[in-house]
């Protein structure tokens, strides 16, 4: 007897937090796998609530809605 | 081909699915896949291999047969599951039982009991398993895997002698009958089923057929409280009679979704049962435990958490050696007995164990009494497969002294001197008593508050139906009056449904760190209801 299929149906899309949808694609995807994991530095648990591309290092981009610490939707923050 | 799951219940319990359909999502949002120099359009995914998809479980049969329970011939005016909203994590499929039959053959393919694995459970609202029309194939399929118990929540509404019997070929089995009221026309008032009769004339059959059972029972104050109450009263001294194992006593509560109304006061309503099953304790054999139990507790206890007995199932080594309600327990083989899960954790391994006796001392009226229990003395309706602590009934759970050592480490690792601790209404007195007594902590400051179920709403104050957003908005109501903490802990009950810290709507309780702003941790703790 062959498996049942365990299937899941994608969505359409989502209102993104930042215009650029490249930086939205990231942006997403972190947020996905912070809910799944803990980043860690050696035995220390790190918390993560914003990236920056390395080609343009003075631009901060959050990385869930959540953060209380980035007030704006599309704020950004220079180091 | 079948019908797509639900992503909401599969979120709960292995949010990794939802991982992959988010990752699929935002790179679709920015490319087309393509076959062939062709753009391809899809509109889902399916797992590939399901060996990849297996996870650590105690491999409970319940985890493939209540795959079943997707209907119910009853309609209670107390469902817990009646006007769930559609953010609550756990969804309802609609399919034929055909489908459902064969995800449940697959999940069977796939439970490995002796390794301690099965695929990963992703079950929305249960409701009755028994009128599943592929049941019974499952159980027998089910059977020549595990000798496990079979521990089946039935409305009591197929339990005819030709369905007891079909039973009793599948033992051990263990029935949580909610029968709820011995009159009929109070049962068919309260769960708007057909013929209540057959759910009534079972107790005699399951019986007959030395299958244990519970009584389940939801109190529930229509017409008036004294009339619940005589309901109440008649059906235990019914379940009595023909040998119940256990009455459960479910205190009545709904949610905002079930009525927007207040249907009764709480505290009028729970204390006028507990009274009235205190009394009944005094004359009834079978034991009769009360859900929650920490709500008697808190209501007549002075002192919580304390290993008193307040039942014996009938027959057991327990009742045969002479223990009574009200006996403390002191000793269990030896070993000094300071606390309830002490006691209990004790008594389940000596249950499993191949000793033929124990030895206890108790507390009886101010004297010490000792007693031994011959762990082969025993009858229907207790049994060896489906009791856990030789027919001793304890009021709950209670709370585990290593519940505080973790909580030290916890606060240790954050270096945090003053600390949030979230409880419950039901929990806070044990725990508050339990960190008096402890050398634990000295001088730290830690702040017990409970926070309000804004999320069910109506009159449900368990912590364990607190929701993230529930826990935002007290602490962003705390710190408008309050110290800033270091550190806040919430015991992880409210996020034990899966292992992945989701509450019920599905969201992670990361999120409560991401919007307060302070560290929050997990003590984790098992759930009340026990």
């Amino acid at each position: 007897m062959t498996d049942y299929v365990f299937r899941y149906k994608l969505n359409g899309k989502k209102e993104p937090l930042y215009p650029d949808p490249l930086v939205e694609m990231i942006r997403a995807q972190l947020e996905n796998i912070l809910n799944i994991v803990i980043p860690m530095e050696g035995q220390r648990e790190v918390k993560i609530d914003g990236f920056k591309l390395l080609r343009d290092r003075s631009s901060v981009y959050k990385v869930s809605p959540q953060e209380q610490e980035f007030p704006g939707l599309f704020e950004e923050r220079s180091l | 081909m079948n019908s797509f799951q639900d992503i909401k219940n599969a979120a709960l319990y292995e949010p990794r699915i939802e991982f992959i359909k988010k990752q699929l999502e935002s790179l679709l949002a920015i490319v087309d896949l393509e076959q062939d120099g062709e753009v391809v359009q899809i509109d889902g995914f399916r797992l590939k291999d399901l060996k990849d998809w297996l996870s650590p479980s105690p491999c409970n049969p319940a985890e493939v047969f209540e795959y079943g329970g997707t209907r119910c011939d009853c309609d209670c005016i107390f469902c817990y599951n009646r006007g769930n909203p559609s953010s609550l994590a756990l969804g309802k499929l609609r399919r034929p039982a055909e489908e459902e039959f064969k995800e449940m053959r697959t999940r069977l393919d796939y439970f490995y009991s002796k390794a301690g694995s099965c695929l990963f459970p992703s079950l929305g609202d249960i409701y009755e398993v028994m009128i599943h029309p592929h049941f019974f194939e499952v159980l027998r399929l089910l059977r020549e895997k595990t000798s496990e118990v079979f521990r089946i929540t039935t409305n009591g509404t197929t339990l005819t002698p030709e369905v007891i019997s079909q039973l009793a070929e599948m033992k051990p089995v263990y029935l949580y009958h909610s029968l709820n009221s011995v009159s009929p026309s109070r049962r068919r008032k309260l769960m708007r089923g057909r013929n209540p009769q057959i759910a009534i004339d079972a107790l005699p059959l399951l019986k007959d057929a030395s299958i244990p059972y519970a009584v389940v029972i939801v109190p529930w104050p229509v017409d008036s409280i004294g009339e619940m109450l005589d309901d109440l009263s008649n059906t235990i001294a019914y379940a009595d009679e023909h040998d119940c194992h256990l009455v459960q006593i479910n205190l009545p509560g709904y949610s905002k979704y079930l009525s927007a109304e207040k249907l009764f006061d709480l505290d009028e309503v729970w204390s006028a049962i507990v009274s009235c099953v205190r009394a009944l304790r005094e004359k009834t054999a079978c034991p009769i435990v009360i859900m929650p139990s920490m709500y008697e507790e808190n209501l007549h206890e002075g002192r919580k958490n304390l290993p008193r007995v307040i039942g014996l199932v009938k027959n057991s080594p327990a009742a045969v050696s002479g223990l009574r309600n009200g006996d403390k327990i002191l000793e269990i083989g030896g070993i000094a007995i300071a606390s309830r899960p002490q006691a209990r954790d004790l008594l389940y391994i000596l249950q499993r164990s191949e000793n033929r006796e124990a030895n206890l001392a108790v507390e009886r009226d101010g004297h010490n009494v000792a007693l031994s229990l011959s762990l082969e003395d025993f009858s229907y309706p207790y049994s060896r497969d489906a009791d856990r602590h030789l027919g001793i009934i304890f009021m709950g759970s209670g709370l585990r002294a290593s519940y505080l050592e973790r909580l030290k480490e916890i606060i240790d690792y954050h270096k945090a001197r003053h600390v949030l601790f979230l409880s419950s209404t039901l929990v806070k007195p044990t725990f508050e008593q339990c960190l008096a007594e402890s050398h634990l902590f000295g001088d730290l400051r830690i702040d017990v508050q409970v926070p309000r179920n804004n999320f069910f709403g109506g009159n449900v104050f368990m912590g364990d139906l607190l929701v993230v957003q529930d826990f935002i908005d007290f602490i962003e109501e705390y710190l408008e009056s309050k110290e800033r903490p270091g550190l806040i802990v919430i015991p992880s009950s409210p996020f034990n449904l899966g292992q992945w810290g989701r509450d019920l709507t599905g969201r992670v309780y990361l999120d409560i760190e991401r919007k307060v702003g302070i560290p929050v941790e997990l003590l984790e703790c098992a759930t009340i209801y026990d």
